[in-house]
Protein backbone atom coordinates (compact mmCIF):
# COMPACT_ATOMS: atom_id res chain seq x y z
CA UNK A 1 0.00 0.00 0.00
CA UNK A 2 1.35 3.17 -0.90
CA UNK A 3 2.15 5.95 1.39
CA UNK A 4 2.55 3.60 4.75
CA UNK A 5 5.00 1.73 6.53
CA UNK A 6 4.74 -1.51 5.45
CA UNK A 7 5.75 -3.40 8.47
CA UNK A 8 8.39 -3.11 11.52
CA UNK A 9 10.49 -5.94 13.07
CA UNK A 10 11.51 -6.14 16.75
CA UNK A 11 14.33 -9.02 17.12
CA UNK A 12 13.60 -11.30 20.53
CA UNK A 13 15.78 -14.09 21.94
CA UNK A 14 13.40 -15.73 23.61
CA UNK A 15 9.89 -15.65 21.53
CA UNK A 16 8.04 -17.13 24.09
CA UNK A 17 8.97 -14.43 26.45
CA UNK A 18 8.03 -11.99 23.36
CA UNK A 19 5.16 -13.29 22.60
CA UNK A 20 3.31 -13.22 26.19
CA UNK A 21 5.06 -9.68 26.44
CA UNK A 22 3.93 -8.29 22.87
CA UNK A 23 0.31 -10.18 23.56
CA UNK A 24 -0.27 -7.95 26.66
CA UNK A 25 1.11 -4.43 25.27
CA UNK A 26 -0.19 -4.50 21.66
CA UNK A 27 -3.70 -6.34 23.13
CA UNK A 28 -3.81 -3.27 24.96
CA UNK A 29 -3.77 -0.90 21.84
CA UNK A 30 -6.66 -3.11 20.13
CA UNK A 31 -4.13 -5.32 18.26
CA UNK A 32 -4.19 -8.79 18.17
CA UNK A 33 -1.37 -11.72 17.11
CA UNK A 34 -2.53 -12.41 13.54
CA UNK A 35 0.20 -15.36 12.89
CA UNK A 36 2.98 -17.29 14.59
CA UNK A 37 5.42 -19.65 12.70
CA UNK A 38 8.19 -20.63 14.51
CA UNK A 39 10.09 -17.98 15.99
CA UNK A 40 8.69 -15.16 14.23
CA UNK A 41 4.75 -13.65 15.15
CA UNK A 42 2.47 -10.82 13.23
CA UNK A 43 0.90 -8.39 14.97
CA UNK A 44 -1.86 -6.30 13.86
CA UNK A 45 -5.19 -4.32 14.21
CA UNK A 46 -8.54 -5.43 12.73
CA UNK A 47 -8.63 -5.93 9.48
CA UNK A 48 -4.96 -6.55 8.92
CA UNK A 49 -4.04 -10.34 8.66
CA UNK A 50 -0.49 -9.70 7.61
CA UNK A 51 0.83 -7.71 10.36
CA UNK A 52 2.61 -4.32 11.13
CA UNK A 53 4.67 -5.27 13.61
CA UNK A 54 6.47 -8.81 13.29
CA UNK A 55 8.65 -10.50 16.38
CA UNK A 56 11.71 -12.62 14.89
CA UNK A 57 14.96 -14.24 15.88
CA UNK A 58 17.16 -12.19 13.64
CA UNK A 59 17.29 -13.32 9.98
CA UNK A 60 21.42 -13.52 10.37
CA UNK A 61 20.73 -16.39 13.21
CA UNK A 62 23.00 -13.75 15.77
CA UNK A 63 21.65 -12.56 19.13
CA UNK A 64 19.16 -10.18 19.22
CA UNK A 65 19.98 -6.59 20.73
CA UNK A 66 18.12 -3.11 20.54
CA UNK A 67 20.01 -0.32 18.40
CA UNK A 68 19.98 3.31 19.88
CA UNK A 69 17.85 5.52 18.32
CA UNK A 70 15.23 2.95 17.43
CA UNK A 71 11.67 3.28 18.78
CA UNK A 72 7.91 2.04 17.44
CA UNK A 73 5.59 4.67 18.40
CA UNK A 74 2.29 2.86 18.40
CA UNK A 75 -1.28 4.23 17.79
CA UNK A 76 -3.37 4.72 20.95
CA UNK A 77 -6.88 5.59 20.22
CA UNK A 78 -7.31 7.80 23.96
CA UNK A 79 -4.85 8.18 26.86
CA UNK A 80 -6.84 5.32 28.55
CA UNK A 81 -4.93 3.20 26.25
CA UNK A 82 -1.88 4.53 26.24
CA UNK A 83 -2.27 4.10 30.44
CA UNK A 84 -3.69 0.60 29.76
CA UNK A 85 -0.47 -0.07 27.31
CA UNK A 86 2.43 1.23 29.87
CA UNK A 87 0.70 -0.72 32.78
CA UNK A 88 0.44 -4.25 30.73
CA UNK A 89 4.37 -3.76 29.81
CA UNK A 90 5.50 -3.55 33.88
CA UNK A 91 3.24 -6.36 34.54
CA UNK A 92 4.71 -8.61 30.82
CA UNK A 93 8.57 -8.05 31.82
CA UNK A 94 9.06 -4.38 30.26
CA UNK A 95 10.75 -1.30 31.67
CA UNK A 96 9.99 2.06 31.93
CA UNK A 97 11.15 4.67 30.05
CA UNK A 98 8.73 7.47 30.56
CA UNK A 99 5.59 7.34 32.54
CA UNK A 100 2.21 8.06 31.21
CA UNK A 101 1.12 11.60 30.58
CA UNK A 102 0.96 14.78 28.42
CA UNK A 103 3.54 15.73 26.68
CA UNK A 104 2.38 19.04 25.38
CA UNK A 105 6.34 20.10 24.24
CA UNK A 106 5.63 17.90 21.27
CA UNK A 107 1.94 18.67 20.33
CA UNK A 108 -1.25 19.98 22.16
CA UNK A 109 -3.22 17.47 23.52
CA UNK A 110 -0.32 14.51 22.87
CA UNK A 111 -0.32 12.02 25.28
CA UNK A 112 2.21 9.18 25.60
CA UNK A 113 4.33 6.58 27.35
CA UNK A 114 7.74 5.00 27.20
CA UNK A 115 8.82 1.10 27.31
CA UNK A 116 11.69 -1.64 26.54
CA UNK A 117 10.56 -4.61 26.05
CA UNK A 118 12.44 -7.86 28.06
CA UNK A 119 15.50 -7.67 24.87
CA UNK A 120 15.67 -4.05 25.02
CA UNK A 121 13.65 -2.81 22.46
CA UNK A 122 11.90 0.77 23.02
CA UNK A 123 8.49 1.49 22.23
CA UNK A 124 5.68 4.13 22.88
CA UNK A 125 2.35 4.39 22.82
CA UNK A 126 1.21 7.44 21.18
CA UNK A 127 -2.24 9.42 21.65
CA UNK A 128 -3.02 13.30 19.93
CA UNK A 129 -6.53 14.32 19.57
CA UNK A 130 -8.45 14.56 16.44
CA UNK B 1 -7.53 2.16 7.79
CA UNK B 2 -6.17 -0.14 9.97
CA UNK B 3 -3.46 1.45 12.22
CA UNK B 4 -1.10 0.02 14.80
CA UNK B 5 2.22 1.97 13.80
CA UNK B 6 2.33 5.66 14.44
CA UNK B 7 5.81 6.48 13.74
CA UNK B 8 9.36 5.06 14.09
CA UNK B 9 12.33 6.58 14.84
CA UNK B 10 15.70 5.55 13.69
CA UNK B 11 19.11 6.69 14.94
CA UNK B 12 21.76 8.75 13.10
CA UNK B 13 25.25 8.54 13.45
CA UNK B 14 25.91 11.39 11.38
CA UNK B 15 22.39 13.50 11.32
CA UNK B 16 23.30 15.34 8.15
CA UNK B 17 24.64 12.07 6.46
CA UNK B 18 21.33 10.71 7.08
CA UNK B 19 18.92 13.33 6.16
CA UNK B 20 20.94 13.79 2.29
CA UNK B 21 20.60 9.97 2.82
CA UNK B 22 16.61 9.45 3.12
CA UNK B 23 15.82 12.91 1.37
CA UNK B 24 17.49 10.73 -1.93
CA UNK B 25 16.10 7.24 -1.14
CA UNK B 26 12.27 8.23 0.57
CA UNK B 27 11.83 10.25 -2.66
CA UNK B 28 11.47 7.12 -4.95
CA UNK B 29 8.13 5.97 -2.90
CA UNK B 30 6.81 9.92 -2.65
CA UNK B 31 7.76 10.68 1.05
CA UNK B 32 9.10 13.89 1.50
CA UNK B 33 11.20 15.88 4.81
CA UNK B 34 8.46 17.92 6.32
CA UNK B 35 9.95 19.17 9.32
CA UNK B 36 13.27 19.32 11.40
CA UNK B 37 12.85 20.14 15.02
CA UNK B 38 17.20 20.14 16.93
CA UNK B 39 18.44 16.41 15.67
CA UNK B 40 14.91 14.85 14.48
CA UNK B 41 14.32 14.77 11.23
CA UNK B 42 10.74 14.04 10.29
CA UNK B 43 9.56 12.41 6.87
CA UNK B 44 6.41 11.30 5.45
CA UNK B 45 3.68 10.95 2.63
CA UNK B 46 2.29 13.76 1.65
CA UNK B 47 4.85 16.24 3.04
CA UNK B 48 2.72 17.37 6.24
CA UNK B 49 3.24 15.08 8.72
CA UNK B 50 -0.10 13.39 8.54
CA UNK B 51 -0.27 9.50 8.49
CA UNK B 52 2.56 7.17 9.30
CA UNK B 53 6.08 9.41 9.69
CA UNK B 54 9.67 8.37 10.23
CA UNK B 55 12.04 10.39 12.28
CA UNK B 56 15.76 10.07 11.93
CA UNK B 57 17.39 11.78 15.09
CA UNK B 58 20.55 11.21 17.25
CA UNK B 59 19.46 9.34 20.27
CA UNK B 60 17.29 10.49 23.13
CA UNK B 61 20.14 9.84 25.83
CA UNK B 62 22.75 11.37 24.06
CA UNK B 63 24.52 8.37 23.65
CA UNK B 64 25.95 7.09 20.48
CA UNK B 65 23.24 6.00 17.87
CA UNK B 66 23.15 1.97 16.71
CA UNK B 67 21.25 -0.74 14.70
CA UNK B 68 19.41 -3.09 16.03
CA UNK B 69 19.47 -6.71 15.10
CA UNK B 70 16.22 -8.23 14.51
CA UNK B 71 15.43 -5.03 13.98
CA UNK B 72 14.03 -3.76 10.25
CA UNK B 73 11.63 -1.05 8.93
CA UNK B 74 9.63 -2.10 5.84
CA UNK B 75 8.41 0.58 3.37
CA UNK B 76 5.56 -0.51 1.38
CA UNK B 77 6.08 0.12 -2.64
CA UNK B 78 2.99 -0.01 -5.21
CA UNK B 79 4.91 -1.06 -8.04
CA UNK B 80 8.04 -3.31 -8.73
CA UNK B 81 9.78 -0.48 -10.39
CA UNK B 82 9.50 1.44 -7.08
CA UNK B 83 11.51 -1.04 -5.40
CA UNK B 84 14.35 -1.19 -7.92
CA UNK B 85 14.18 2.30 -7.81
CA UNK B 86 14.27 2.67 -3.93
CA UNK B 87 16.71 0.24 -3.64
CA UNK B 88 18.79 1.86 -6.74
CA UNK B 89 18.53 5.30 -4.87
CA UNK B 90 20.05 3.89 -1.57
CA UNK B 91 23.01 2.26 -3.24
CA UNK B 92 24.10 5.85 -5.00
CA UNK B 93 23.96 7.22 -1.58
CA UNK B 94 26.09 4.92 0.28
CA UNK B 95 23.90 2.24 1.57
CA UNK B 96 24.94 -1.72 1.89
CA UNK B 97 23.00 -4.33 -0.23
CA UNK B 98 21.17 -7.10 1.81
CA UNK B 99 19.62 -8.12 -0.46
CA UNK B 100 18.66 -7.26 -4.39
CA UNK B 101 15.36 -6.36 -5.40
CA UNK B 102 13.39 -9.55 -6.54
CA UNK B 103 10.42 -11.83 -5.91
CA UNK B 104 10.52 -13.43 -2.49
CA UNK B 105 7.56 -16.29 -3.14
CA UNK B 106 8.90 -18.30 -0.09
CA UNK B 107 7.28 -15.40 1.71
CA UNK B 108 3.81 -14.86 -0.36
CA UNK B 109 3.70 -15.56 -4.36
CA UNK B 110 3.42 -11.80 -5.13
CA UNK B 111 6.06 -10.92 -2.61
CA UNK B 112 8.68 -8.30 -4.59
CA UNK B 113 10.98 -6.71 -2.18
CA UNK B 114 14.91 -5.52 -1.74
CA UNK B 115 16.77 -4.87 1.70
CA UNK B 116 19.31 -2.99 2.48
CA UNK B 117 21.69 -0.85 5.49
CA UNK B 118 21.74 2.36 5.86
CA UNK B 119 24.97 4.24 6.45
CA UNK B 120 24.32 3.99 10.36
CA UNK B 121 23.52 0.33 10.08
CA UNK B 122 19.64 0.49 10.44
CA UNK B 123 18.20 -2.19 8.22
CA UNK B 124 15.54 -1.22 5.49
CA UNK B 125 13.55 -2.83 3.42
CA UNK B 126 11.28 -2.07 0.09
CA UNK B 127 8.15 -4.22 0.03
CA UNK B 128 5.74 -4.57 -3.33
CA UNK B 129 2.67 -7.13 -2.85
CA UNK B 130 0.95 -6.01 -5.43
CA UNK B 131 -0.13 -9.01 -7.59
CA UNK B 132 0.42 -6.94 -10.93
CA UNK B 133 3.51 -4.73 -9.33
CA UNK B 134 5.17 -4.81 -12.65
CA UNK B 135 2.49 -3.15 -14.70
CA UNK B 136 0.93 -1.29 -12.42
Amino acid sequence: MKAMVSYVTIGANDIDQAVAFYDAVLGALGNRRVWQQGTWAGYGPEGDDHGTVLICSPFNEEVARPGNGIMVGLHADSPAQVDAFHAAALASGGACEGPPGPRETYGEGYYLAYVRDPTGNKLSAFYRPG
Amino acid sequence: MAVGISYITLGAKDFDAALAFYDRVLAAIGWSRFAVHGAYAGYGPGGDGSGQTVWLCSPFDGGAASFGNGTMLAFGADTHAEVDAFHAAAMAAGATDEGAPGPRPQYTPDWYAAYLRDPTGNKLAIVCTASQGASA
